[in-house]
């Protein structure tokens, strides 16, 4: 999967499961500000990308350092490039 | 009149939540939809005789104890007694084809001697994983009084399961299965629960084993008498049928299946998380937090029997000589008889009888996954509690054989549903005689309870014996939603048991009055021990 690709299926799953425009999603906007999600979202968000993308996110601390929408990129992107944990 | 806050379910986890908010000036009450409040863990008397239903035993019941402390914490101090299971063996682990038995003693120190004893090989490793598990705790939020209360855990979430613990130091065969057998008390594999999960759980019994006199019905009956003194309304015979909201979307109240309506600005929800969404409107939570908590794996379903025992004063030999020998190969019948050699110690002891204070785990036979619940019926696991029988001449004990949950829908007509439980009653009856021939000719059948009986009892949509699952990878909810004032508690949101239900009152009304609120409380209350 190229880096367009996974943003372009990390958007589309965000867009299905949170109701969202596809007009807001421009990677500068930021999640709880433009996008109206809250903290209680970002269980279900790592739900959604964790079956959308089929991967397993453990990283605690790189979670919390999300503020935009191409902050989830650039996380899930580097978790997809990083060796498969065990 | 209108409240602060109502919650829906009157068992464990609704009656703690009420106490604490009612602690800290809330007014509020509790609608319960069974005739009487904690249905599960109230147990049921049958011609006289007293049966537990959802509660057996207890760890960490200890002064100091986890549990003991929570219980203080709801300001029920002194007001039970505890009763502390058989000193050498409250557990008694017996494989019946290989005669394997192994009893857990009281506490970690002896624990940890009694493995090495029987296990000498593997005496460096037990040391380092009881130890492990100790440590686990320590991250537990309302477990170890430092533990950090992030509701949002991801490590703990997707952590190291039982299993991969288990495999990493090289456990197998006999051994690996008596660090396992607790995983009935949860309702998961060793691959699925997070050790973290686990080692609350069995932490506490590791502990110290015990149960209240009276069993779970005395313990619903003073959590009951604290409702009353704090204030709160508890109303039977209540079923909500919605939560209404406020033209604004806040709470406003519940409406109940027979029309009465109460007025209230805040809610917490013990129910089964998927019997909790039917309350609300669909438009209120996100369709992706509807689609997890409806996509929760459940626990296992159990069958459970429920039978008289008719014991005959000093026909048996005092518990505390039995158990002071440390013998336990006589429990398969190889040395019966002997018992009677020992001396009673004092006439309570003798009154009771040698299997009083001990439960029993049948295993499966060797080959076979421990809690592999597919299994023929005659060669599944099978529990066996004698915990409450501290009784003169007739006890009722409880015999649960879990079950693969919605197994239940399946049975047809009335008649081919009281037949299956004939069946089952039969059949564990007649497993418990052979393998403890001492006390099979005093058992009859009194009652049976299937996974039928469970759903209605827990509201379960598939029986389960506990709810939701607790299992690696999977995210269960935590207590805050995003309907504002709208919270959940009960087992889906810490751990089964009472030690779960409490725990998850203490982390959502934490929520709702502020964690280093009850943290301090808490901290008064252990404090005033000392």
């Amino acid at each position: 999967m190229t880096d367009r690709e996974i943003i372009s299926l990390i958007n589309d799953s965000l867009i299905e499961e949170f109701e969202l425009e596809e007009s807001a999603m421009a990677p500068e906007a930021e999640i709880f500000a433009d996008l109206g999600l809250d903290s209680l979202d970002i269980v279900d968000m790592v739900v959604v990308l964790e079956s959308a993308l089929k991967i397993k996110i453990r990283d605690d601390a790189g979670l919390r350092e999300i503020r935009t929408l191409g902050d989830i990129h650039r996380f899930v992107i580097a978790k997809l490039g990083a060796p498969a944990a065990e | 009149m209108r409240y602060d806050y109502v919650v829906i379910g009157a068992g464990v986890s609704g009656i703690s939540s009420a106490l604490l908010l009612a602690r800290f000036g809330r007014r509020v009450a509790i609608l319960e939809q069974a005739a009487r409040p904690a249905p599960l863990i109230g147990g049921f008397e049958r011609d006289g005789v007293y049966y537990d239903g959802g509660f057996h035993y207890a760890g960490g019941l200890e002064k100091g104890g986890v549990l003991d402390c929570n219980l203080r914490l709801l300001g029920l101090a002194g007001e039970l007694s505890r009763l502390e299971l058989a000193k050498s063996g409250y557990d008694t682990v017996i494989q019946p084809e290989s005669s394997f038995t192994f009893s857990f003693p009281q506490g970690y120190a002896a624990l940890q001697t009694a493995l090495s004893h029987k296990f000498p090989a593997q005496s460096a490793i037990i040391a380092d994983y009881l130890e492990d598990l100790r440590a686990a705790t320590r991250k537990l939020p309302y477990y170890h009084e430092a533990a950090p209360l992030s509701s949002l855990n991801l490590a703990e979430i997707h952590g190291q399961s039982l299993k991969q613990v288990l495999d990493k130091s090289g456990f197998a065969g006999d051994l690996r299965n008596l660090l396992e057998v607790h995983g009935l008390l949860y309702g998961a594999r060793p691959e699925e629960i997070p050790f973290a999960i686990h080692a609350g759980v069995v932490d506490g019994y590791y502990r110290s084993a015990a149960t209240f006199k009276g069993g779970g019905r005395a313990l619903v009956k003073t959590l009951v008498k604290a409702l009353d003194r704090s204030g709160v309304d508890l109303f039977c015979r209540h079923q909500v049928s919605e939560i209404v909201l406020s033209p604004a979307g806040k709470i406003a109240g519940v409406n109940c299946a027979d029309g009465r309506c109460l007025q209230a600005s805040g809610c917490i929800a013990t129910l089964h998380p998927q019997a909790m969404l039917k309350l609300l409107p669909d438009t209120v939570l996100r369709p992706v937090y509807r689609r997890r908590l409806n996509g929760l794996a459940e626990t296992p379903s159990a069958d459970i029997v429920f039978m008289r025992c008719e014991l005959k004063r000093g026909s048996a030999p005092g518990v505390r000589g039995e158990l002071e020998r440390g013998s336990t190969s006589g429990l398969c019948g190889a040395r019966r008889g002997r018992g009677g050699l020992v001396k009673p110690a004092g006439e309570k002891a003798c009154r009771r009888h040698k299997f009083a204070g001990r439960n029993f785990f049948f295993l499966p036979p060797r080959g076979e996954v421990l809690l592999d619940f597919k299994l023929p019926q005659d060669k599944r696991l099978l529990y066996l509690n004698f915990s409450a029988a501290n009784a003169t001449e007739i006890c009722g004990l409880t015999a649960i054989l879990p079950a693969l949950s919605g197994v239940d829908e399946k049975t047809g007509g009335s008649d081919a549903y009281a037949e299956r439980k004939a069946y089952i009653g039969e059949l564990v009856r007649q497993r418990i005689a052979n393998l403890l021939p001492e006390i099979g000719a005093k058992l009859t059948v009194a009652g049976v309870a299937t996974g039928k009986t469970l759903k209605r009892i827990n509201l379960s949509p598939k029986g389960s014996l506990y709810g939701v699952k607790h299992k690696v990878g999977q995210f269960n909810p935590v207590p805050k939603t995003r309907l504002e004032n709208f919270f959940l508690a009960g087992q889906a949101i810490a751990a089964p048991g009472v030690l779960g239900a409490i725990t998850s009152a203490l982390m959502t009304v934490g929520e709702i009055v502020g964690h280093e609120k009850i943290q301090a409380l808490r901290h008064e209350v252990i404090c005033d021990d000392e």
